[in-house]
């Protein structure tokens, strides 16, 4: 499981500010974010809503919306640039390197078109081959994913297969392909509780047998128990926290992170009565273009000095791989 | 700074509503005020025939071919215009809310019933049947406005019904008729104020389709002999369309404007109170 | 399976047997009957005479009876008489439905093709000059009043030296046959057409707009996307067809009202087609002819109903699946 340190990342994310342009001044809906994945694991992206997980997902892929623009930073994938790659040669990545499976099911599919033709579509933009070995890639790819009758499902349209089924054939449509990198923006939230479970063990499995490289993102630290090697907290548009599955979860340092684990309700059974008692996270996130230069936790962090409001806190690396932007010495400890 | 951004973009966005508004409320005042303060009377043959468009200041838009004051037939044709395209529609809506309601509350065999007959309704050509109506009954202000309602209240009897059929599974609608309320209460004072604004919203755009109905119907021959409307205008124009086309142009532009108005006015509504829609 | 079918069918039944009732009493609303009229025409006003004729007509029986009477004559496609014409009304309904369909379908699908590119278009070039015009002109062509912009065309034409015909299917005193006679039909067809089709073309062109955005918007889209997928695959493959299904039920409904403005497009142009049939026996009161139209005309919607009805069966599997 573990990687050697000196390997290079399949991704590295390296300063990356995104612009939400609007008539007057733009404002940053990420900033400086930075990251990597190394090749045959499993990084989860958490955070509550807007805190600008799946548009980071989005700036990989170069799929941000017209109303958005990556400012500055870089973004490597398998050691190629691609905020300054051309519309081109993005979608030739995601036709054949990096693939995506999004979060409800329900609304993914194209309501038209057979379950056959869209895995087909997919297989031939990957492969460039013909539709007869592009329906034999999208059947074995069905059948890969655990859909019974598989070869009537591929007649069919997304209508008469439940939600499960569904975020089924879109992980089929994202693997057909064979991509280098898998990218599941919240592949469970829309998903019934049990549903859930077997979606995750699905990609579980599959990730071992094919041994995926994969970004999850998600808002949900029981996927990343479950999934993750390593973990990025995002608050406001910046990580305020990464490291490895077990120091998050374990030994948590930023106060935003500690204030997530405490309001699931899992985490928060016997934990230590040191631990900041409270479970909901008071007041909501900061609205664009109302964030101040500091830290963006500031108002609703329960550990804030007089400097916090002043300026942003530097990042700290406790671990080799463990990295926190707090300046709260006392959290630190 | 953000402020007036926004103060520009909604201006851009709500600008041609605005417009319209501030159009159609000089309309309604030349309707109102405009005949008496205009004084010329439109049947009246006050000068030569055919004196073109600012051929003369007193008759700035010029005669028809029979001398008569063109302005002046704009002016009380506005009057006439705009009041049959809101009687009709109030018209229209009032039997269209009414049908709408009954199915919507009371369902089944009444909503089967009611249903059947606004798809009846909509089914049979609208424009054929307000001809074969005004034709039967004679063509008069007041059987033109009725047949007008007649063909046209289907759209509001289905967007009524469905905001009856929402509205009466909410919690106050439960409980005025567990409190054994009379359905009369419950529909008219309890449901409708919350259902009549999207409904208000589809009937003042009727008003722009009633203008438009009225104005082919006198084109046809079909308008009310003893009035001036801008349709009957035009009809009379055709006559001498060749030699004289403002006779025919004017108030066409007069249609078109008002339509327009009533139009973008309804889409800004429409904008406001759902801004989703709106793209 | 049978199920649904029988219901629609029933459903269609119900809807058809209402109109004819409709028909009926509005006829029956006429003062004095065509035993007046006829009377009237013949300047006989024996009292004896009118007598036997009502009889003869069926016109002495109570009102429920000569509802039946009606109802199985229209069972039997028996329209009734028109005396103006000397014809019975189905067949001088047959010889206008012609000319009206080809200039009803000329301009709906015209207007239908065309609205769909320029909506295409203006969504897929969202907030561009072009996007911009194509929405002015959508507005345009909502309040412009159809036979004004007829007879618009026609002062414009005549300006510019009277390129196109502007009166009549052919031309008058034209022997023209095969292909010749197609040219000429199509030359008068012109202005008619795109005064007819304007308004559908502003409507189709709005509506696409705003549908192809929505379809753009969807999840699938973002699906097609992050396969890869070029922008017009994208557009054309997985948002159009989407997108057309709220244009056909536009289509549908506005067959009737397409017939209602032929009515007026016809007068202006002398088409002689339905519309034309009837504003003549508006002015010639020949209201068993009128009724008759009327109720043809709404067998034609209810037939292009069932028509739009099949095509979204097959263009939407979701409710290929419930029928």
């Amino acid at each position: 499981m573990a990687q050697t340190e000196d390997m290079q990342a399949l991704l590295d994310i390296r300063n990356l500010t995104v612009n939400l342009l609007r008539s007057g001044a733009p404002v940053d809906v990420l900033q400086d974010v930075s990251f990597s994945i190394q090749a045959g694991r499993v990084v989860a992206v958490v955070g509550e809503s807007g805190c600008g997980k799946s548009i980071t997902a989005s700036s990989i892929v170069g799929l941000l919306p017209p109303s958005m623009q990556i400012a500055s930073g870089q973004i490597s994938f398998d050691g190629e640039d691609l905020v300054g790659a051309s519309e081109r040669r993005l979608r030739q990545l995601r036709a054949k390197s990096m693939a995506m499976v999004f979060q409800d099911p329900m609304t993914s599919l194209n309501p038209l078109m057979t379950i056959g033709r869209q895995l087909q579509e997919a297989a031939i933009m990957a492969f460039g081959c013909s539709t007869e070995k592009a329906d034999e890639i999208a059947l074995s790819m069905l059948q890969k994913v655990g859909i019974p009758d598989a070869v009537s499902r591929l007649q069919e349209y997304p209508h008469s297969l439940s939600g499960g089924m569904r975020q089924r054939v879109m992980i089929a449509m994202a693997l057909c392909r064979k991509p280098k990198l898998l990218i599941a923006d919240e592949p469970t939230t829309a998903l019934d509780v049990t549903i859930q479970l077997q979606i995750l063990r699905l990609l579980a499995d599959l990730q071992a047998e094919l041994s995926l490289t994969i970004l999850i993102i998600t808002h949900n630290l029981g996927v990343v128990a479950e999934l993750a090697d390593d973990v990025v907290v995002m608050y406001a548009g910046k990580v305020v926290e990464s490291g490895g599955v077990d120091e998050i979860l374990k030994t948590p340092k930023h106060p935003y992170t500690r204030a997530l684990l405490a309001a699931t309700p899992r985490f928060a059974i016997g934990q230590p009565p040191e631990r900041i008692a409270f479970k909901e996270i008071k007041g909501t996130v900061p609205e664009l273009g109302k964030r101040g230069p500091g830290c963006r936790f500031e108002a609703r962090c329960p550990a804030s000095e007089p400097g916090c409001a002043a300026s942003a806190p530097e990042t700290v690396r406790i671990t080799a791989s463990h990295i926190v932007a707090c300046r709260s010495r006392e959290m630190l400890q | 700074m953000i402020g007036q951004t926004h103060w520009l973009h909604r201006f851009r966005r709500r600008g041609p509503a605005v417009l319209a508004a501030v159009i159609l409320a000089l309309l309604a005042i030349i309707a109102i005020f405009g005949p008496a303060v205009y004084g010329t009377d439109p049947w009246s043959m006050v000068a030569a025939p055919f004196l073109e468009p600012l051929e003369e200041s007193e008759y700035l838009l010029g005669t028809d071919a029979l001398g008569r004051d063109v302005a002046a037939g704009l002016i009380y044709g506005a009057r006439l215009s705009l009041l049959i395209g809101l009687a009709a529609s109030c018209a229209a809506m009032m039997i269209g809310v009414l049908l709408g309601a009954v199915a919507g509350y009371y369902r089944g065999a009444a909503d089967d019933f009611l249903m059947r007959c606004t798809e009846t309704f909509q089914t049979i050509p609208s424009f054929i049947f307000l001809l074969v109506l005004v034709a039967i009954a004679g063509p008069s202000t007041v059987t033109i406005v009725i047949a007008i309602a007649l063909v046209s209240w289907p759209p509001i009897a289905r967007l009524t019904r469905a905001e009856f059929l929402s509205l009466r599974e909410r919690e106050y609608v439960q409980a005025c008729i567990l409190s054994g309320m009379g359905d009369m209460r419950i529909i008219f004072l309890q449901i409708l104020p919350n259902a009549i604004t999207p409904v208000v919203v589809m009937a003042s755009i009727l008003v722009a389709n009633a203008i438009l109905s009225e104005a082919a119907l006198s084109f046809l021959g079909l308008g009310d002999p003893n009035q001036i409307t801008w349709g009957t205008m035009i009809g009379v124009g055709r006559e001498s369309l060749r030699t004289a086309p403002y006779l025919c142009v004017l108030p066409g532009i007069a249609i078109f404007i008002t339509v327009l108005a009533i139009n973008l006015l309804g889409d800004g509504i429409n904008d406001v109170l759902n801004p989703r829609s709106s793209s | 399976m049978l199920r649904p079918v029988i219901t629609k069918v029933f459903r269609l039944a119900i809807t058809i047997g209402m109109i004819a009732i409709i028909n009926f009493l509005v006829i029956h609303s006429t003062p004095g009957d065509a035993v007046d009229v006829l009377a009237g025409e013949a300047g006989v006003a024996d009292a004896g005479y009118t007598a036997e004729l009502r009889q003869k007509f069926g016109l002495d029986q109570p009102l429920p009876v000569q509802l039946f009477h009606y109802m199985s004559r229209l069972l039997q496609f028996d329209l009734g008489y028109s005396f103006r014409h000397n014809m019975p009304v189905i067949d001088l309904i047959a010889g206008r439905i012609g000319p009206t369909m080809l200039l009803v379908g000329t301009a709906l699908f015209g207007a239908l093709l065309l609205g769909v590119v320029a909506g295409t278009v203006a969504a897929s070039r969202q907030n561009s000059l072009l996007d911009y015009t194509i929405s002015v002109l959508a507005l345009v062509g909502y309040a412009t009043p159809m036979f004004w912009l007829g007879l618009m065309l026609v002062v414009l034409l005549a300006v510019g030296g009277g390129i196109l015909p502007a009166s009549g299917m052919t031309t008058s005193g034209s022997t023209a046959t095969g292909l010749a006679y197609l040219i000429d039909v199509l030359r008068h067809l012109v202005l008619p057409a795109v005064t007819l089709g304007l308004f559908y073309f502003a409507t189709y062109a709005r509506l696409a707009r705003a549908s192809v955005l929505d379809a753009l918007s969807q999840d699938y889209i973002r699906t097609a996307r992050s396969k890869g997928l070029a922008g017009h695959t994208v557009l054309f493959r997985h948002a159009l067809r989407n997108a057309l299904l709220p244009v056909a039920t536009m289509f549908s409904l506005q067959f009737g009202a397409a017939l209602g403005g032929a009515v007026v497009v016809e007068a202006v142009f002398a088409w002689p087609g339905l519309g034309r049939l009837a504003f003549e026996a508006i002015s010639q009161r020949d209201y068993n002819l009128l009724q008759g139209i009327l109720f043809m005309s709404s067998l034609l919607v209810i037939a292009i109903n069932l028509l739009t009805d099949f095509l979204y069966t097959v263009i939407d599997p979701r409710i290929r699946k419930r029928a």
